[in-house]
């Protein structure tokens, strides 16, 4: 319980949940008695190998895909049975980030990276553009913002992703795999900027990976295998 | 967000022949609205002309060119109504003619006025009209379309140009004398006109017309209430012929051209023809930028971007298509209109009319082709963005 009083506030708590594809005898068990939790400012790295249910799990955290079976609290509420506008309020509190196309080709950099706010009718625009600059120059991108996305490098289009990420000021990021596309150079980059200014932000990271060279990053290691999860500790080198 | 026109000017081919497509698709609309001003306002040239606030025509009138009659002995009717001032009898058939000037003689029509009492007012007939007391000496329309030699010009000159009329009963061509000019203008039947007296009409074609004229106008005494007239006149002719305004009268004109003639149902496929195509070809480029995009959509809904905003950018793809499409067909229209004008004579034009339906057709394309597009977008899971 004290670990409970140094973090935050649980942002996410899957109780019970279980997961399969089609019916019948296409039928396919994926996910079996998940129960985890992920508070403010924590980065879990959901770790496993390829089939082994990591991006289900992810869409399912993300409201993208409803568990078959199974209770999932988001930001302390209960998103079973939740529709229209509601759950459209809690989504926008949560981000996305791909293993890659995650920008918009017609767009510059700091084009994408508003496109991450203006959702909200009172957006500002300088306001927005001003932080759109600020957080491209904080990931170190400051002289790319009037770049188009096949301009930059791999590396560099997913540091403008994490910026779109964190310009919507969101409570959870979702991070399907995001350096597997990348050298090792340019995801290692790209995990501790995401990991930086997500802390800072106090807000809670879920990342896919099977990329050993990043766990380190992570509060904390949950590994599925077999459908089932299960904490791993992490060794510091 | 400049999403939709960055993304179509990256979609350049498409986008060119969106363009084009729509263009030629929004011609076809103002060559139809072209063809119906000409065809509706040339109808109603005489219409427009006549003088006096009611017009008396045979029950159920429809149009001149129907060569339908109204009873003089009607105007004893009308007469006798304290409401009325003057009626004035208005004649119009069909002849042939011909002079020295033409190969073969043409065909034209023919418009008989009362001398004392002209039904109509057009250009150059108050000067001329003493000249038409003399028999035999009729006004030739100077608008006529160019297939009667140098008519119009010999006889602005001052001369006497003797022409042959349509051939009698014992097969003699009739000498007349055009000793004038008036601006009437052709419309889809005519090709041109000749305004004579009552006198010369019954010395041409017999007196059997002076019983038959086309309409008869009526002016009132002033101050009265003209449609509380009308409906008296009506109710005293009880059937044997009808009383309507001059703004019904072209009306009804207008309206035979448009549903009992082919011209209306041509023209009226012909918008409805272009209208469809241009929506087909605004579709067209949205959906190829829908398609090319899919995947860039779905980081959008992701991001929570609602349908409002999609239909706006596909509304802007669409606007970005139709704004150039509308301004070169309407530049190229003009032109068109201009060109056709100066050989069929028939009032083609750009005017507010063309301008306004032209542009809410755009808008219906537009719009129409939006909604169809943004169900596409519909569909759009961002779900497909996770490997
Ligand atoms: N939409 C789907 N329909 C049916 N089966 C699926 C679907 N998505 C994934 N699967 C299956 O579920 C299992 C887990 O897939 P996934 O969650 O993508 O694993 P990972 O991300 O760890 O590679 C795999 O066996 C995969 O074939
Ligand atoms: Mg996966």
């Amino acid at each position: 319980m004290a670990e409970t009083d140094i973090l935050g506030p649980a942002v996410v708590e899957a109780v019970d949940i279980h997961h399969h594809y089609g019916e019948g005898p296409q039928r396919v068990d994926v996910l079996f008695d998940i129960n985890m939790q992920v508070r403010e400012g924590e980065l879990v790295i959901v770790t496993g190998p390829s089939g082994s249910g990591k991006t289900t799990l992810l869409t399912i955290l993300g409201t993208m895909r409803k568990p078959s079976e199974g209770k999932l609290q988001l930001l302390g509420a209960d998103t079973t049975g939740l529709v229209g506008a509601e759950l459209d309020a809690l989504r926008n509190r949560i981000r996305f980030l791909f293993q890659k196309r995650n920008l918009l080709s017609s767009l510059t950099a700091i084009q994408n990276v508003i496109a991450g706010v203006s959702t909200t009718p009172l957006a500002d625009p300088d306001w927005d553009e001003a932080r759109a600059r600020h957080l491209l120059g904080m990931l170190g991108l400051g002289d790319k913002a009037e770049a188009w996305p096949d301009e930059l490098s791999g590396g560099q289009q997913q540091r403008v992703a994490i910026a779109r990420v964190l310009i919507g000021l969101p409570d959870l990021i979702i991070a399907d795999e995001p350096t597997s596309a990348l050298d090792r150079v340019s995801g290692r980059i790209v995990v501790d900027q995401l990991k930086d200014l997500a802390m800072r932000a106090k807000c809670a990271v879920v990342l896919s990976t099977h990329d050993e060279r990043i766990f380190d990053v992570a509060s904390r290691r949950l590994h599925i295998e077999d459908g089932r999860c299960f904490e791993v500790p992490i060794h510091y080198h | 967000m400049p999403l939709g026109s960055q993304q179509l000017r990256r979609q350049r081919t498409s986008t060119l022949l969106s363009l084009a497509g729509v263009t030629a698709s929004l011609l076809v609309i103002f060559a139809q609205l072209g063809i119906e001003r000409a065809v509706y306002d040339s109808g109603v040239r005489i219409h427009r002309a006549v003088v006096g606030d009611l017009v008396l025509v045979p029950p159920g009138f429809k149009s001149l060119q129907l060569h339908a009659e109204v009873p003089a002995a009607m105007t004893d009717i009308v007469d006798t109504n304290p409401a009325v001032a003057g009626t004035a009898p208005f004649w119009f058939g069909i002849m042939s003619m011909t002079h020295a000037g033409m190969k073969a003689s043409r065909q034209l029509a023919w418009y008989a006025i009362d001398v004392e009492r002209p039904a109509i007012d057009v250009p150059g007939l108050k000067e001329n009209l003493y000249k038409l007391r003399e028999v035999r000496r009729i006004l030739f329309d100077r608008d006529s379309r160019p297939y009667f030699g140098d008519l119009a010009e010999v006889a602005e000159r001052g001369e006497e140009v003797p022409v042959l009329g349509p051939p009698n009963m014992r097969q003699l061509l009739p000498e007349m004398f055009v000793v004038g000019t008036v601006k009437i203008g052709p419309n889809v039947v005519n090709d041109g006109a000749v305004v004579m007296s009552e006198n010369t009409m019954t010395e041409v074609f017999g007196p059997w017309w002076v019983d038959r004229p086309a309409f008869i106008t009526i002016q009132l005494v002033p101050g009265v209430d003209r449609m509380a007239v009308r409906d008296q006149l009506n109710k005293a002719l009880s059937g044997r012929g009808e009383v309507i305004t001059r703004s019904e009268f072209e009306a009804r004109e207008k309206e035979y051209w448009a549903r009992e003639t082919p011209v209306g149902y041509i023209t009226d496929l012909g918008f409805v023809m272009g209208l469809m195509i241009g929506m087909v070809f605004i579709y067209y480029a949205q959906y190829q930028i829908i398609r090319f995009y899919l995947p860039e959509y779905a980081i959008l809904k992701s991001l929570g971007y609602d349908w409002w905003f999609f239909l706006c950018m596909v509304g802007q793809i669409g606007a970005a298509i139709i704004t150039p499409a509308y301004l070169v067909a309407f530049t190229l229209a003009r032109l068109v209109y201009g060109v056709a004008e100066t050989t069929i004579h028939l009032g083609m034009a750009m005017g507010l009319r063309e301008m306004v339906v032209s542009l809410i057709a755009s808008l219906v394309m537009t719009a129409v082709s939006s909604v169809f597009a943004i169900r596409r977008l519909w569909k759009v899971d961002p779900i497909m963005l996770f490997e």
